[in-house]
């Protein structure tokens, strides 16, 4: 019986309250006359009356103090871990404002360390969710040029997947791409999706487990009754994760299409910058595409030009180690003796290569100014604890007067250390949460969309983040420990008899002000030069209103049209464009390109070097009209410029500048480099016209120094559509309807105004400027709570000082300003420290800004005024408490 | 440390109780004790409690006694009333009979 849970819980119950001596001889009594009752009673009524009569004793114990009492006497002599621990958490309630301070400085720290680890981990680390990734490789072919060099091979892919597939090198081996087609759910409005044909070991060969069923050979075959797999994230947002989606029927470009398998959740294809909506069979492109041909295995046409470079083969290598052999083998079995093989691993080959540096250096970037926080969060702690050490200094030195141990002391400080950083890591999941949700609505560098890569916290990165918390949180209470009580009793007594206490915990405070306003300055500085680049990039086009010109480019290689089919096609569609009612005019880009001679052109005959590249767009007689553009010299394009009339350009101010020297450029002729591609009998263009610069891609190399030429003749199967228009909205439908009604199986393109485009291409710095605002906005606050402990704590230090300088004749004045000097000289210290650690981070920064140097010297003034001006205001009110002193102070002290 | 403060009722009414069991004075017994000699219930706590503080005031000692089966094998505590204590109980009953004299034709004999 006494050993029953009920016996248990009563035990633990009066153990809160009682002595063990106390405990003893109430459980025997009560277990004595529970016998007794147990028989007469029964055995429920029994256990009431024990419960009962527990309840009566643990309040009489507790309600005449005598546990007070012996927590008083354990407080000196120190008790147990569990009442070091009660006693901790009381001391922290007791200072809810710093305790809630400390709290959440943690809670961002880690909160937003294991937010930027899931992003880190989703963008570079482990980017597929698919098995095995190590044995995973993306087959790439290259071809060795004549004179040197190497070429992706992006010929017709279905020799070289044979070649490779029946080398036997691989265990498995797929191959698939993915198209942007329109997709009808139900009744719904047809949709561009992403669209991913595989063939039909895709998922086995990935080691990706389909719900329902992935394909089977026999669906992977022209004329197949179509079946798709859709992903997960499909199946959840546009299907509403309805149970009975299997089975149903989605329109692919017109063609049912019965859903067979959900993939599963987190699996994202082969690319970080897509992510497929549904998997069709590869050998089914052909009837959905409307294509003439099966582009993976049949010949193509000579007319096309390498229209199975979107293919790419994937297979999966009986062991990780064989990686490099394979490419070694695969070329013996090549089918051309000029074309080899690499094997890139699939999560290596994620991300684009041309992004991934980029890439690697944004989640850098993040780490370090995340992992600056967290130093800034665990400074404030050690302050705060600090702050509070020092003012129970008197309480320990009576402590260790009356016996107590200073291991006893240290013991309760670094429990309280340890309970903040426990409540700061359980206060960050939510803040994590938030944090991934806040980053979603925006991109890596590359187009990185972080919406599709489905970001969840990693618990086993939280906990560490938090482990290591925790270490340095009880490193620093450790020190804050050792500082706490200088055990000198005789120093304590001197003390209260008015001589001032010694400076040592102050420097210490003092240091950790200083370090957080450096770190404030960092974090803020990186924000402004973030938000000065867009600000630069949004307000780069005086020349025409960004935000009433809508652009997107409409692809038709995919359809299988020629470049003489997409002239035709672009020719009717702006006239239909022309008559629509929300769309005052419209023009089309038919290519874009530089000068791939490093800057280096003829003008005037005479070969000349120019410090940059040269951009050549050729555009219709409408663009500039379209666009709004004032010609400023000369004239614009004509209907008289036409293929057999004398070959003419238009150059923007920056180009013209540098052709005339600042003279006039028009009647200057340079060599367009791309006029023969465009087949125009002669190169040599005679310059008509001068516009204002603009910038429309930001990711130009050299975007002012720029000609526009006519296009002459089709020779490419693509272009950009160019609309002015009051309401993009209205405009952007209309022109998709255009194209619908031209072809129905175009899909039409993603249309954005210019300011639109621009901001999306800014959005990693958008993504780091909010990043680095929200930490530093943080930042700045602590610092600010630092700042006014620090001010507060000195003006009481200093009080007995300022009196007796009071009673010498000091003005208030000059004692205000000697309490706020104090404040003036920490925060400078911490301002040049900051701007030391901004100039040596300038590299890891500049990739990023646009138009705006890492060291901007507005940035950086501006920043370090405002913390300079802010941390003055919170330090005001004790300098004038301070200020406020006189000798009666004095004397009352005395 | 002995206390001169005067006892309170409930106090004499335990120490008096302790007096009754002689050597068999633990917690329970002397709540039954009080309980049946008073006519009044008492609270375990209130009992529990006043022990405690008469040993603190030095009126009364303690020391464990036998550990039964019964008891879940915890030892008892068992109280003994100090010289001091049972000064303390005499005090209080003589102010009580100092205070009562003179007032028989009232209060009639106890």
């Amino acid at each position: 019986v006494k050993h029953g849970i009920h016996w248990r819980l009563i035990e633990w119950y009066l153990r809160r309250h009682l002595t063990p001596a106390q405990l003893h001889s109430a459980v025997g009594d009560l277990a004595e006359e529970m016998a007794v009752r147990e028989q007469r009673l029964g055995r429920f009524r029994a256990r009431v009356w024990l419960l009962v009569e527990s309840l009566s004793v643990a309040r009489a114990y507790r309600s005449h103090g005598v546990l007070e009492r012996r927590r008083s006497r354990r407080t000196i002599m120190g008790g147990s871990w569990l009442d070091d621990a009660r006693l901790a958490r009381r001391r922290l309630a007791k200072r809810p404002a710093a305790t809630a301070a400390s709290v959440f400085a943690l809670a961002v720290g880690i909160g937003s360390a294991a937010a930027t680890w899931s992003l880190l981990s989703s963008a570079l680390l482990r980017p597929l969710s698919v098995g095995t990734p190590d044995r995973l490789f993306v087959v790439e072919a290259l071809r060795e040029r004549t004179r040197g060099g190497v070429d992706t091979d992006q010929a017709y892919v279905y020799p070289t997947y044979r070649a490779i597939r029946d080398a036997g090198v691989f265990e498995g081996l797929a191959a698939g791409g993915s198209w942007s087609l329109l997709v009808t759910e139900r009744d719904a409005v047809p949709q561009p999706r992403t669209v991913y044909f595989a063939s039909h070991d895709f998922f086995a060969t990935l080691g990706v487990p389909v719900r329902g069923r992935g394909f089977e050979p026999n669906d992977d075959r022209r004329g197949a009754s179509l079946v798709a797999v859709i992903s997960d994230r499909y199946w959840r947002r546009v299907l509403g994760a309805d149970p009975s989606a299997i089975g149903q029927t989605v329109r692919v470009s017109n063609t049912p299409a019965t859903i067979v398998g959900i993939a599963p959740r987190g699996f994202r294809g082969l690319s970080l910058v897509e992510a497929p909506d549904l998997y069709l069979p590869l050998h089914t492109v052909a009837d959905v595409g409307g294509a003439d041909v099966n582009y993976f295995a049949e010949p193509i046409p000579p007319a096309r030009s390498s229209p199975t470079s979107w293919i790419q083969i994937v297979g999966r290598l009986t062991s990780a180690a064989a990686a490099a052999d394979a490419a070694v083998r695969l070329r013996v079995a090549s089918p051309n003796a000029r074309i080899f093989y690499r094997l890139v691993n699939v999560n290596t080959a994620a991300i684009p290569e041309i992004v991934r540096a980029g890439v690697a250096q944004f989640t850098q970037l993040l780490t370090i100014t995340v992992g600056l926080l967290m130093l800034v969060g665990c400074l404030s702690v050690g302050m705060l604890l600090l702050v509070r050490t020092e003012a129970r200094r008197d309480e320990f030195a009576m402590c260790l007067a009356l016996g107590g141990t200073r291991l006893g002391l240290a013991r309760g400080i670094v429990i309280e250390g340890a309970l903040l950083s426990l409540a700061g890591a359980v206060l960050a999941v939510p803040v994590a949460s938030w944090a991934l949700r806040a980053m979603s609505g925006f991109m890596l560098p590359g187009q990185i969309d972080v919406e599709l890569l489905d970001l969840a916290i990693d618990a086993r990165a939280l906990a560490a983040i938090a482990a290591g918390g925790t270490v340095s949180i009880l490193l620093v209470s450790f020190v804050a420990a050792a500082f706490g009580y200088s055990p000198n009793i005789a120093d304590v007594l001197r003390s209260r008899a008015g001589a001032t206490p010694r400076v040592t915990r102050r420097r210490t405070r003092a240091a950790l002000v200083t370090a957080q306003v450096a770190v404030a300055l960092v974090l803020l500085a990186g924000a402004g030069l973030f938000a000065r680049s867009l600000a630069a990039a949004l307000a780069i086009n005086p020349g025409f209103d960004a935000s009433r010109v809508v652009t997107g480019s409409v692809q038709l290689r995919q359809y299988g049209y020629t470049p003489q089919r997409a002239g035709a096609f672009f020719d009717q569609l702006r006239e239909r464009l022309d008559a629509a009612p929300n769309i005052q005019s419209a023009a089309i880009i038919r290519w874009y390109g530089s000068t791939g001679t490093m800057g280096r052109v003829t003008v005037d005959g005479v070969s000349r070097q120019f410090p940059s590249e040269l951009n050549a767009i050729a555009v219709d007689d409408r663009y500039f009209r379209t666009l709004g553009m004032r010609i400023v010299k000369g004239r614009d394009f004509s209907s008289h410029d036409t293929m057999t009339a004398p070959l003419v350009v238009i150059v923007s101010e920056s180009l013209g500048r540098a052709i005339a020297a600042g003279g006039d450029p028009v009647g200057h002729r340079i060599t367009d480099a791309f006029a023969k591609i465009g087949q125009a009998s002669a190169d040599v263009a005679e310059i008509v016209g001068v516009v204002p610069d603009v910038i429309t891609n930001v990711a130009d190399s050299s975007p002012l120094v720029k000609y526009y030429s006519l296009y002459q003749r089709d020779v490419l199967p693509h272009g950009t559509l160019v609309l002015r228009t009051e309401d993009s909205g209205a405009a952007i439908r209309e022109a998709m309807s255009a194209i619908r009604s031209l072809d129905s199986l175009v899909t039409p393109p993603t249309m954005l105004t210019i300011e639109d485009q621009l901001r999306r291409q800014m959005s990693a710095q958008s993504l780091g400027g909010f990043v680095l605002g929200a930490l530093g906005g943080i930042a700045i606050l602590l610092t600010l709570l630092g700042a006014y402990v620090l001010a507060e704590s000195t003006s009481t230090v200093r009080r007995r000082e300022f009196s007796i300088r009071r009673a010498l004749g000091a003005t208030r004045t000059r004692l205000g300003s000697l309490a706020l000097a104090e404040t003036v000289r920490l925060v400078g210290i911490g301002l040049v420290a900051g701007l030391a650690l901004a100039w040596a981070g300038a590299g890891a920064i500049r990739t990023f800004l646009f138009r705006v140097e890492p060291l901007d010297p507005l940035v950086l003034l501006s920043v370090s005024t405002g913390i300079l001006v802010v941390t003055l205001l919170v330090s005001l009110k004790p300098a004038l408490d301070a200020a406020r002193v006189d000798v009666a102070h004095l004397l009352r002290d005395q | 440390v002995p206390s001169h403060a005067p006892l309170g009722e409930f106090e004499v009414i335990v120490l008096m109780a302790v007096l009754h069991l002689h050597e068999e004075a633990y917690g329970s017994l002397i709540r039954t004790e009080i309980e049946r000699r008073s006519g009044r219930a008492v609270s375990r706590g209130a009992v529990y409690i006043t022990l405690e503080r008469l040993e603190e005031k030095g009126l009364l000692s303690s020391a464990p006694g036998e550990a039964s089966e019964a008891r879940g094998n915890r030892p008892k505590r068992l109280f003994r009333v100090t010289p001091f204590g049972v000064k303390s109980v005499k005090r209080s009953l003589a102010v009580l009979t100092r205070m009562h004299q003179g007032l028989e034709p009232l209060l009639g004999d106890l």
